[in-house]
């Protein structure tokens, strides 16, 4: 796996969380809204999307719900759950540990230029 | 909403979209109705990415990069399944897993039912031939006293069918016509008496074991036969008549000379390596002539030279006897069953095989080790799942055969001072094994036979000896020491059923010896009736002068 995939893998699930913190959406938007929100820096390949989704929803850190949009079409929007937040704010704290960390170790290196 | 998402859902999609999404619901191998809420969301996820095109070749490209995107459709659908298994709720885990596990488990209770039922034994050792090189004690043909035994079996008559109790009462107490009958018969076998005494005069008697030959023969040990038993017991019979007809005539001495060759006869019957039912015939004979020297020395007045020429006799036939069974042919018969009431070992698993213990007619409800309360279901349960196999099996067996190995080396007396229980020790042994439980011989009964027939026998030279001191000294002796003091006895003889010597009782004109019995207690020399006048052994003493009737 190259370190890239790695790092993504690492990341996904509290990018997730962290973006269905703001409001329910649907696969196909929280895919968008990845990719936007990290200057399509971070983007999840669709075939990684669902399977992450559904084991973040057996984990029961986010729940799943058919809904009718706004144009009566029927999509199935997920939201956080309280147990989702509570590891979002846990994973928040390890990872700025982590990047200060990554900080120390590379110094001006890793700032951008 | 579940519900409504069926093919509709891929109605909208691009041919190449809709062929990428069965692909991976196929491929997710999972519940129904997790699969379409699967198709749904795909379905939707390209319906999102496809609203802005304009034309359908647009459409096209768009959605072939969108399954580029997406990836393997194999590796997704199992991706997917996975994760769907994980949002399971547990009860339906449980569920699943339950129906899992009793599949499995039906699945190999059939195999197991399958391998259990074409199991076969494998038969590798002949214990016939063993039987036959066993009881050969010696290479030399002419020290076999069988041929004799043999021939006077061919040879003898049968016994008259008027008097069906014919043996159980003593000639002396039949009446004229009985005792025509007697004496009609006993001379018929006069030519065969004439070759087991010369048999007698050989020191061993072996035979080659044969199968009966029979529908039912299988060459195995339970097939052996012994077809000239039965002759050689009605031939005792009739030595001891023939013994009584020539006392009655105040010929003592081959009166007593017959009951002396009676004596080396069932001895000859039972010595060696011989199966348990030949030493007890071999006993019963012996115990017939025992009794008939009693019963002529208590109604007739034997003179004292007569007297001590039994005595020396008697002493020469019964020297060194051992009285306890063997059981060498017995344990290797039990061995013999194990291996074909067994499947081989190994492949085989060494379990019972139902076949044969239906031929055997094994499962009835009197054996030990099946409970009353054993269900017909109960004891398939424990043939199938929990009984010994072959190995375990055979272990029992030895365990078993050496402990009755000691047991009959120790008196009665010493097994009650010890607090050996026959019964629980046997029952512990074989517990829970069908097999040996229906195999094993009643060998708990034949200890207590055995060492009631050695007391009988040590009982005679004394009744002897005070006899001769009687006539010798006017008076009986005090006691077995005043006997043994002047000659009369070597030693004084111990009761096995009380560890101390027969008791002797001098009377007003007679005397009394016996032995404490089963019951291990004095009972000051009292037999036990039951209402018909019957004698029984398990209470009371056992009386051997005077002579009960």
């Amino acid at each position: 796996m190259k370190f890239e995939a790695q790092l993504l893998k690492g990341v996904a699930p509290v990018v997730v969380l962290q973006i269905l913190s703001r409001g329910p959406m649907y696969g196909y938007e929280l895919g968008q809204a990845v990719e936007q929100r990290s200057g399509e820096i971070l983007t999840l390949g669709k075939g990684t999307l669902y399977p992450l989704l559904y084991n973040l929803e057996a984990k029961k850190l986010i729940r799943g719900k058919w809904e009718k949009t706004k144009s009566a079409r029927k999509r199935r929007y997920y939201s956080i759950t309280s147990k989702g937040k509570a590891q979002l704010a846990k994973q928040r704290e390890q990872l700025k540990e982590l990047t200060a960390g990554l900080k120390l170790v590379f110094g001006r290196k890793l700032m951008p230029a | 909403m579940v519900k409504e998402c069926r093919e509709s859902d891929l109605q909208n999609l691009p041919v190449c979209a809709a062929e990428f999404i069965k692909l991976v619901i196929k491929k997710m191998r999972y519940r129904k109705k997790v699969r379409l809420e699967v198709q749904a969301e795909l379905a939707a996820h390209f319906e999102d990415e496809l609203r802005d095109c304009k034309t359908d070749k647009e459409k096209e490209q768009r959605a072939e990069r969108l399954i580029e995107d997406f990836g393997d459709a194999k590796l997704l659908g199992t991706l997917l399944r996975r994760a769907k298994k994980r949002c399971r709720p547990l009860w339906r885990t449980v569920v699943a897993r339950t129906f899992q596990t009793v599949g499995v488990l039906i699945l190999c209770f059939i195999a197991y039912i399958v391998w259990f039922f074409t199991g076969k034994p494998a038969v590798t050792i002949d214990y016939l031939a063993e039987f036959n090189r066993l009881t050969c004690p010696v290479a030399d043909e002419s020290l076999n006293a069988a041929p004799f035994f043999e021939q006077a079996a061919a040879m003898c008559p049968n016994r008259p069918a008027e008097k069906s109790d014919f043996g159980r009462n003593s000639f002396i107490d039949a009446n004229e016509s009985e005792r025509q009958i007697i004496e009609d018969w006993v001379q018929l076998c006069a030519d065969s008496l004439n070759l087991i005494a010369q048999g007698t005069e050989k020191p061993y008697y072996w035979q080659q074991y044969k199968t009966s030959g029979g529908p039912d023969d299988d060459g195995s040990t339970r097939g052996i036969f012994f077809p000239n038993l039965a002759k050689l017991r009605n031939l005792s019979l009739a030595f001891c008549f023939r013994a009584q007809i020539q006392a009655a005539r105040g010929e003592y001495s081959p009166a007593f000379d017959d009951l002396i060759i009676c004596c080396k006869f069932g001895r000859l019957t039972g010595q060696g390596e011989k199966f348990i039912v030949e030493q007890l015939v071999g006993m019963v004979i012996q115990a017939a002539a025992v009794k008939n020297i009693r019963e002529i020395l208590s109604c007739y007045p034997v003179g004292v030279e007569q007297l001590a020429v039994l005595q020396n006799d008697f002493a020469e036939a019964q020297g060194g006897q051992e009285f306890g069974m063997r059981l060498l042919n017995t344990k290797l018969a039990t061995y013999d069953q194990i291996q074909r009431c067994f499947t081989e070992d190994r492949l085989g698993g060494g379990h019972l095989y139902l076949k044969r213990l239906t031929a055997l007619g094994i499962g009835s409800e009197e054996i030990v080790g099946i409970s009353d309360s054993d269900s017909p279901v109960a004891l398939a349960v424990r043939i199938l799942f929990f009984h010994p196999n072959k190995a375990k099996t055979r272990q029992s067996a030895d365990e078993f055969y050496d402990f009755f190995e000691k047991v009959f080396k120790m008196s009665p007396a010493e097994l009650k001072r010890k607090s050996i229980d026959l019964n629980k020790q046997v029952e512990s042994i074989i517990k829970g094994n069908i097999f040996l439980s229906f195999w094993m011989t009643a060998l708990c009964s034949l200890h207590e036979t055995s060492y009631r027939f050695k007391a009988e026998v040590q009982s005679v030279p004394v009744i002897i000896a005070a006899l001769r001191f009687k006539i010798d000294k006017g008076r009986y002796p005090e006691d077995l020491a005043e006997l043994q003091q002047f000659g009369y006895i070597k030693e004084i003889p111990i009761d096995p059923f009380s560890e101390r010597p027969l008791v002797y009782k001098r009377t007003a004109d007679d005397f009394t010896l016996y032995s404490v019995g089963q019951n291990f207690e004095d009972d000051g020399g009292q037999v036990y009736r039951d209402e018909k006048g019957k004698l029984h052994d398990e209470e009371g003493d056992a009386v051997f002068w005077p002579v009960q009737k």
